[in-house]
């Protein structure tokens, strides 16, 4: 009994380090996007001496703490942290029933329905918990025809920072949330946080994201054209948000975006189109004089 | 009861094709003639809603939605299989026994896909017995 025990648990500790090995080296795996590694990254941000010595010095301790960081990241923490996605997820198609005019379909398929959420979550909670999957969000009602679609945000993903650019990019996040904040709370903090398009691409997250929708929803008027601003130099395509500085609901924010940045832009004709058709006179005139041929 | 087994894969097949709104044939006559209108009535039918509409489901994909669909994959067999109107004669003569064995194949395939699968089914304007595929021309 002994002897056999002996033999089965080498065996299946290699099972489970070959498994977690294969599991963090798939390209499409979840822990390669920093953003599932919370442990390990408080654990490298907080534990790891900065300066040579004590790093080396410390290794024989770091080490075994990174991987049991790592194993505690890919079985409980990341795991955990995706069931709320995978919950929304999987109860989005109880949403928006027609218990009206289909109520007897609605009836007789929502044990179907039960059944299907619940293989839904559970595939939904392993699918996410082994790969990279962008976060849940709830699918909104279209809104204003210029308004600009959003699309899931990652650390890292546009400048491809690897893991050793991870402390620079923890402090360019901290930078632009501490600004953002200010922002948001009508006390701008002096100057701009960061204008290297590549540092900022590989901060950016959905927190940031998250952020920056409520500096455009709840920022003074000049919080918000300092943002659209900063973001119009500072965030890599795809990311900006510029011409939503000239949709912003307030025409000040609009005139004085449009005179920033009418001739330095090239604008999707839904958006030259609502400038020119501006219920504000002033905001239709000079989308007039900056956007126009005329003569 | 375990003679019934085989039934719920074909339910399971069978409760595709209904998630298309057009195939609810029976659901879509309850839907349109037996619906309390206040919230407490329809919460009161719910214990008969439930079992009746989901066997109203199963009867709309398994029983009535083939009866629909038959002549949409005589159709596509026609369209696949003697649409002959670019090809030589020798080859019309040359490929018309396999056409004659690849008929009942392809109209059975034809037929259980679009009984099991949510596909749109082929309109009636685009059936014209009377002409060749495609048109008069």
């Amino acid at each position: 009994m002994t002897t056999t025990a002996r033999r089965r648990r080498p065996s299946l500790a290699c099972a489970v380090a070959l498994t977690l090995s294969l599991l963090t080296a798939l390209p499409g795996c979840a822990f390669q996007n920093p953003d599932n590694r919370r442990l390990w990254n408080a654990f490298e941000e907080n534990l790891v001496p900065e300066s040579d010595t004590a790093f080396y010095c410390a290794l024989p301790l770091t080490i075994p703490g990174g991987l049991l960081a790592i194993v505690i990241d890919v079985v409980v923490v990341h795991p955990f942290s995706i069931v709320d996605d995978a919950w929304g997820e999987a109860t989005e198609q109880w949403d928006d029933l027609d218990w009206q005019g289909e109520y007897w379909y609605e009836a007789g398929v929502s044990p179907l329905r039960g059944a299907w959420t619940v293989v839904h979550f559970v595939g939904g909670v392993i699918g996410r918990a082994i790969f990279d999957v962008p976060a849940f969000q709830k699918a909104e009602p279209s809104g204003s025809p210029v308004a600009e679609p959003k699309r899931p945000l990652k650390v890292g993903e546009a400048s491809g920072a690897d893991d050793s650019d991870l402390r620079e990019v923890g402090a360019a996040h901290k930078s632009i949330k501490t600004w953002l904040l200010s922002l948001i709370s009508g006390a701008p903090s002096p100057g701009q946080p960061l204008t290297e398009k590549p540092k900022v691409a590989a901060a950016w997250d959905d927190e940031l994201q998250g952020l920056s929708e409520r500096v455009q929803s709840e920022a003074p008027i000049r919080a918000r054209i300092a943002y659209y601003t900063w973001s119009f130099e500072c965030l890599p395509p795809g990311y900006e948000s510029t011409w939503l500085g000239l949709t912003d609901d307030d025409a000040r924010v609009r005139a004085t975006m449009l005179v920033l940045l009418a001739k330095r832009l090239s604008l999707p004709d839904h958006v030259r189109q609502a400038l020119l058709d501006d219920d504000d006179p002033i905001v239709a005139e000079l989308a007039w004089q900056l956007l126009t041929d005329h003569d | 009861m375990r003679s019934l087994l085989w039934l719920i894969p074909l339910l399971l097949l069978a409760a595709c094709a209904p998630l298309r709104e057009e195939n609810r044939f029976g659901l879509a006559e309850l839907n349109e003639h037996v619906v309390p209108e206040s919230t407490a009535g329809r919460w009161a039918l719910s214990p008969v809603a439930m079992p009746v509409g989901l066997a109203t489901y199963f009867v709309d994909g398994l029983l009535i939605h083939p009866l629909f669909v038959w002549d949409d994959a005589w159709t596509d067999t026609r369209d696949t299989v003697w649409d002959t109107r670019d090809e030589s004669r020798f080859r019309k003569s040359l490929t018309f026994p396999l056409r004659v064995v690849g008929t009942p194949v392809v109209w059975v395939l034809s037929f259980v896909g679009r009984w099991l699968l949510p596909l749109e089914n082929v309109a009636l304007a685009d059936q014209p017995w009377d002409q060749p595929p495609g048109g008069a021309g």
